[in-house]
C-alpha cells in the first residue's frame, strides 16, 4: 500500500514507459536506465496521420525520428524501406548537419519520438559515455550496411 | 504552399513579432520580476533535470532544489548580511570624511592645473568642471537606490520571484513539447532550430554571467581583504553585481577600491596593489573563467555589444542593459540561420 502510494507521488511513470520503449530501440542498445532517462527527457513526442509527409529531399536534417507506434515509408532514390515500431530513421542528422536525401511519409497513423541534434549534443557533452555507446551502435549499423552493399 | 501564401505567412510572422515587441515595451514596468525569474530558472533547471533523470517526477526535483536553495539563502543571510550591514554603517559613517577628502584632493588638482594654465582661472572652468562632476556623482548615487527599489521591491523578492521561478521550473519544457505536438510537420525542425539557438545562447550566457559574477565578486573581496582595504565585502558584492553587465564588473570594483583605498591609506602604493589585483582578476576571468563557463563567444562585435547595452538601458533601464547582449546575440543567430536556409526549403 505504502509502496503504491510512494510510487504514485514520486515516480514518473511516463518516463519509465519511455525508458522501456527506448530500451527496445537498437540505437540505444547497452545504455543504462539512467542514461536512457536522460535521453527520454530530451525527446519530443508527435502524432502523425497516415499520408502525412515528415520530410523530403533537401530539407535540413536536424532531427532523428524513433517510431513508437505506426509505420513510416522511406523513399531514397528508387529504394523503398518501411520503418516499423521500435525502428528509427534520419539518424545521419545526429552525425552531420546535412540535407535529407529521402522522402519520409507516414503509412499508418504513427506516434514518433523526435530527438533534436543540438539537444543530443548538449547531453553527450555532459555525458561522454552515453555519446560513445550511441556512436558505437550507429557505427556498427553503418558497418553492417556497408557489408551488405559489398555482398 | 504557394509563393504568395508563404509571403502572407512571413508578413503575418513579422507583424506578430513587432506586436510582441511593442507589447513588451509597453509592459516594461512589470517585466523585471519575470526576467529575473527566467534568469534564475535558467540557472537551476539543469539541476532539476538531473534529479528527474533518476526517475522521479519533476516536482520532486523542484522541491529538493528549492529546499537546498532556501537553506543556502538563509545561511548567506545569517552569515553575510550582518557583515554587510556593518560595512554599510561604517561606509555611512565614513562617507562624509571621504567626500571631504576628495573635495580637498580635487581642489589640490585644480590649483596645480590652474597654475599651469592660468587661462582656466579667468573663465572659472575648473569650478564648473568640479561642480558638474559633483552633480553627476550625486545624481548617479541618488539613482542607485531608485533602480534597486524599482527592480527589487520587497513584494518581488519575497513573493513574486520565488513563485514565478517555482512555476517556471515545474513547467520545464512542457510548453515547448506541446507546441511541437501542435505544429505542422514541415515547421518542426525550423521551430526547434530557432528555439534551441535561443536556449543555447540565453542559457549559457546567463549561467556564465552568474558564475563570472561570483568569481569577480569573490576575488575582489578576497584580494581587498588581503590588502586590508575597508568594505572589501561590500565592494566585492557591488563588483559582482556590476559584472552582470559585460566589461563593467572589474572596472566598477577597481574604481571603488581605489577611492576607498586612497582615502584610507592616503598613499599611492595601495593604488598600484589594487590595480595589479584587478588586472590579475580580469586576466583570469578573460582567459580561464569565460572560456570555461560561457563555452563560446556570443559572437557580437564590441561596438554592437555596447550599442545593444546602451539601447537596452535606454528602453528598459538596468535590466535592459543586463539582457541586451543575449537578446542581440539571439536576433543575430536567428536571422543568420533563417537567411542561410536554402531557397528550396523556404519554410
Amino acid at each position: 500500500m505504502l509502496k503504491k502510494f510512494l510510487r504514485f507521488f514520486f515516480i514518473d511513470e511516463v518516463l519509465r514507459e519511455d525508458i522501456a520503449f527506448l530500451k527496445k530501440v537498437p540505437l540505444f542498445r547497452e545504455l543504462s536506465d539512467r542514461s536512457l532517462a536522460k535521453v527520454a527527457l530530451i525527446i519530443f513526442k508527435k502524432t502523425y496521420l497516415a499520408g502525412e509527409k515528415i520530410y523530403e529531399n533537401n530539407n535540413e536534417a536536424n532531427v532523428v525520428y524513433l517510431v513508437k507506434s505506426g509505420q513510416v515509408n522511406l523513399l531514397c532514390g528508387n529504394i523503398n524501406k518501411v520503418v516499423e515500431e521500435e525502428g528509427f530513421f534520419g539518424e545521419t542528422s545526429l552525425i552531420e548537419n546535412a540535407k535529407r536525401t529521402c522522402l519520409a511519409t507516414v503509412l499508418k497513423d504513427s506516434e514518433l519520438y523526435l530527438i533534436y541534434r543540438a539537444k543530443f549534443e548538449d547531453m553527450v557533452e555532459s555525458n561522454g559515455k552515453i555519446g560513445l555507446i550511441i556512436m558505437k551502435n550507429l557505427a556498427s549499423m553503418f558497418a553492417a550496411r556497408l557489408k551488405c552493399s559489398e555482398v | 504552399m504557394t509563393e504568395s501564401a508563404k509571403n502572407r505567412v512571413f508578413i503575418i510572422a513579422v507583424i506578430l513579432f513587432l506586436g510582441c515587441c511593442l507589447f513588451l515595451y509597453l509592459a516594461r514596468a512589470v517585466l523585471a520580476p519575470f526576467l529575473i525569474a527566467a534568469f534564475i530558472t535558467y540557472l537551476i533547471s539543469p539541476i532539476v533535470t538531473r534529479i528527474q533523470a533518476f526517475g522521479y517526477k519533476r516536482y520532486v526535483g523542484v522541491t529538493i532544489v528549492a529546499a537546498v536553495l532556501v537553506s543556502i539563502f538563509a545561511e548567506i543571510l545569517i552569515i553575510v548580511i550582518p557583515i554587510l550591514i556593518n560595512e554599510l554603517e561604517n561606509f555611512q559613517f565614513n562617507a562624509d570624511r571621504y567626500y571631504e577628502y576628495f573635495l580637498n584632493y580635487l581642489g589640490g588638482i585644480r590649483e596645480k592645473v590652474e597654475s599651469a594654465f592660468p587661462v582656466l582661472k579667468r573663465y572659472d572652468i575648473s569650478n564648473a568642471v568640479i561642480s558638474k562632476s559633483k552633480d553627476f556623482l550625486l545624481y548617479a548615487a541618488q539613482q542607485i537606490p531608485n533602480y534597486l527599489a524599482n527592480i527589487f521591491s520587497v513584494f518581488s523578492i519575497m513573493v513574486l520571484i520565488p513563485m514565478l521561478v517555482f512555476f517556471m521550473l515545474l513547467r520545464g519544457s512542457k510548453d515547448l513539447k506541446s507546441l511541437v505536438g501542435l505544429l505542422p510537420s514541415n515547421y518542426i525542425e525550423t521551430v526547434l532550430s530557432i528555439v534551441y539557438q535561443i536556449d543555447a545562447i540565453f542559457g549559457r550566457y546567463i549561467r556564465g554571467q552568474i558564475i563570472e559574477a561570483f568569481f569577480v565578486g569573490g576575488m575582489s573581496a578576497l584580494s581587498l581583504s588581503v590588502f586590508g582595504v575597508n568594505f572589501a565585502l561590500l565592494i566585492g558584492v557591488i563588483a559582482g553585481l556590476a559584472n552582470l553587465i559585460p566589461y563593467l564588473g572589474p572596472i566598477v570594483g577597481l574604481a571603488l577600491a581605489v577611492v576607498v583605498g586612497v582615502a584610507q591609506y592616503q598613499t599611492f602604493a595601495i593604488v598600484v596593489k589594487i590595480v595589479i589585483a584587478y588586472a590579475i582578476i580580469k586576466f583570469l576571468d578573460d582567459n580561464f573563467i569565460q572560456p570555461l563557463v560561457v563555452g563560446y563567444n556570443v559572437n557580437l562585435r564590441p561596438v554592437s555589444m555596447v550599442f545593444a547595452m546602451l539601447a537596452g538601458g535606454h528602453i528598459f533601464g538596468f535590466l535592459g542593459v543586463v539582457f541586451a547582449v543575449p537578446v542581440a546575440a539571439i536576433f543575430k543567430a536567428v536571422f543568420t540561420m533563417l537567411l542561410k536556409r536554402s531557397p528550396a526549403e523556404n519554410y
